[in-house]
């Protein structure tokens, strides 16, 4: 029988939890997430954090200066796996908290939280690393299905929070109701586009250099917020060096969480608190882990250069 | 059989026969290197030109034109060592792949194009020669491409793509080319750190490289076995173009001998991951292996600054061993990031 408490001292300590554990969590975290609505409805105060990407002793910081869970409630904006190296403990714990304290944890799904990125960008990798089998990988994939597409805290006025931004297709937050979310991130359309696009200064919609998504700009911020009676869009998705960065006369922020953004970037990490009044309130903190060469990176092979 | 069990099953009997106390090397070698069929540059394009510049260098090039003015025109610069025809097969499955999708007469399928750079290939340098700077790769490049458009009368769209060194002289000339009506620069798995760290074992490598092959099958063969190219289909295209036969000793000698470009490799990367995320145009970057980023090209990927592919399944050579993959994946680039083809439909303001 998986003790909730007790993985959640495990994962905080980095340690390993059985696969059966883990089996457990993810279908306990799949009957409460298959309830929530697309878009959750989350109670002020509450933490929103950006991108965690397996920074496990960063969250852990995070979790340090802003208040432990519960007595402090948060908003997970996704990106929690891959390029860091404990994708699967920073995954596991937020489960855990999620399962223990569902009203105190909303957690909303990232472009990461998909198959086909998480095979390529190392959390796919770590989960045979540490289990010999892509079991648990696959239980993982299963929950991220679950994950809802975005938040809004604070009713009326309030924030609008997803990972990625606007969607050309999605003009009120009304019509994400109707997306059929339980699948692997599609290639294109508005369940793509919450979790893909960015902001910039574009006059109309933009094609994103990314690949995927696409780019608005302060018309569509505006119009947005207007129509849908909220006066912030808070989201992640993108690496902010100085943690977090507000646009369009404050109509828009983007909130950034991992600390030297894969031991290397050099970056610090924010997290955004929004109080009663829907004041804004921004946190800045650091890494732990400052020195890229302690770790290990895969050697290229001598040809490469040719 | 294939024409490779065919020569791994004579190898065979040829050990056997050796065993046995026979040596018929001679001869076998001989009838070997004439079994083997090496498919012609003319099986992969259209056209084959020498374009002379006013100083008398002239460049080996490869052309299959555009279908119509709709259609882009890809541009692909080899990395050291290697040549043109390293795009030979890329080329033909682009093309293939385009006219695949083609519902219509007049939809469109991509020109390609690519050549030798100084000092590879059938491209003969008589000014400076020894000059292997990016500068002197960037200026040959830029001629290029310029002469290219000229004689061709082009008004395509324009896709540069270089593998390697390749891509760091794409991106180098990019801001030189804004002109020429280039609409993304794709690099082929390179990143400026890796590659740097990477030239430290460079030295050792040069220094175990094989001087001379007795055939040219044997070149096919060493390339195979160590990994530089996976994919048989496209070697037998590429590699014969890297060598050429020594007359008097009868054996196979590279071309490009890559000693003498050593005191510029630095110069070749130095500085490339800033430059490639700051070009102002559409940026492509694939990758074989692992998504092992520098500090300026992870900053970039994760502002969202240019597009990033992981081929997992690949070597080095990317274009050569996933021609598949990577053609599809330029077109989808071409796709998305050529204007003229381009229009973003919005529900906003339908429903009032």
């Amino acid at each position: 029988m998986l003790d909730l408490d007790k993985a959640i001292q495990l994962l905080k300590e980095c340690k390993h939890i059985s696969e059966q554990d883990v089996h457990e969590l993810c279908i306990k975290a799949q009957e409460l997430l298959i309830k929530e609505a697309n878009i959750q409805i989350v109670d002020t105060p509450v933490t929103i954090c950006g991108d965690i990407h397996g920074q496990l002793h960063d969250l852990l910081t995070l979790f340090k200066s802003s208040g432990d869970c519960p007595n402090a409630r948060y908003l997970f904006l996704g990106d929690f796996v891959d390029r860091g190296f404990y994708s699967l403990e920073s995954f596991l714990l937020l489960l855990c908290l999620k399962v223990r304290y569902p009203d105190r944890v909303t957690l909303i799904r990232g472009n990461h939280e998909s198959r086909q990125i998480t095979t390529v960008y190392g959390f796919y990798d770590e989960c045979i690393r540490k289990y010999g089998s892509a079991n648990v990988w696959r239980y993982c994939c299963e929950v991220f299905d679950y994950l809802a597409l975005g938040a809004l805290v604070g009713g009326e006025g309030g924030v609008f929070c997803v990972h990625g931004g606007l969607s050309p297709d999605i003009e009120g937050i009304n019509q994400i109701k109707l997306i059929d979310r339980k699948q692997e991130v599609p290639h294109e359309g508005a369940m793509c586009d919450l979790l893909w696009s960015d902001p910039d200064n574009v006059k109309r919609w933009s094609i994103s250099p990314r690949g995927a998504g696409y780019l608005f700009g302060k018309n569509e911020v505006d119009q947005f917020l207007y129509k849908n009676n909220i006066s912030l869009i808070a989201r992640a998705h993108q690496l902010v060096m100085e943690g977090y960065k507000e646009m369009f006369n404050g109509g828009l922020v983007t909130v950034w969480s991992a600390p030297n953004y894969c031991y290397r970037c050099g970056n610090v990490a924010a997290v955004l608190t929004i109080d009663d009044n829907l004041n804004r309130d921004y946190k800045i903190f650091e890494a732990v882990l400052q020195d890229a060469s302690a770790i290990p990176s895969k050697k290229p092979a001598t040809d490469y250069f040719l | 059989m294939s024409d490779f069990q065919r020569k791994l099953f004579q190898r065979k009997l040829k050990d056997a026969e050796k065993a046995l106390g026979f040596d018929f090397s001679e001869e076998s070698e001989e009838s070997g290197e004439q079994v083997t069929v090496y498919p012609k540059w003319s099986e992969f394009y259209d056209l084959n030109e020498v374009y002379t510049d006013d100083k008398g260098n002239q460049f080996n090039t490869y052309f299959t034109p555009p279908k119509n003015d709709k259609s882009p025109v890809f541009i692909f610069h080899h990395g050291a060592g290697s040549s043109g025809l390293s795009f030979a097969l890329l080329s033909r499955t682009i093309r293939e792949q385009m006219s695949k999708e083609n519902r219509s007469n007049d939809d469109p399928v991509a020109g390609v194009f690519s050549f030798d750079a100084r000092g590879h290939g059938q491209t003969e340098i008589v000014s400076n020669p020894n000059d292997f700077s990016l500068k002197a790769f960037t200026d040959d490049f830029i001629w290029v491409l310029k002469e290219l458009i000229k004689r061709h009368t082009l008004k395509n769209s324009i896709f540069a793509f270089g593998h390697s060194l390749g891509g760091s002289i794409v991106t180098n000339a990019f801001a030189q080319l804004e002109d020429a009506g280039i609409k993304g620069v794709g690099m082929f798995d390179i990143v400026e750190d890796i590659a740097i760290y990477a030239l430290d074992s460079m030295g050792t490598y040069l220094k175990n490289l094989p001087k001379t092959f007795n055939t040219l099958e044997d070149a096919i063969s060493w390339h195979i076995k160590l990994g530089h190219v996976k994919n048989r289909e496209s070697a037998l295209i590429s590699i014969p173009s890297y060598f050429k036969k020594n007359v008097k000793t009868g054996k196979f000698e590279w071309i490009m001998d890559l000693h003498k470009t050593e005191d510029y490799w630095h110069d070749w990367f130095t500085g490339l991951s800033k430059k490639f995320v700051d070009l102002s145009t559409s940026k492509l970057l694939i990758l074989a292996g692992t998504d092992n980023l520098d500090k300026e090209l992870m900053i970039g990927q994760m502002q969202g600054k240019y597009q990033l592919v992981v081929f997992q399944d690949t070597g080095h050579f990317l274009q050569e061993d996933t021609p598949s993959k990577t053609a599809i994946t330029i077109i989808d680039f071409w796709r998305r990031n050529d204007n003229r083809q381009v229009i973003i439909k919005s529900t906003w303001g339908s429903k009032k």
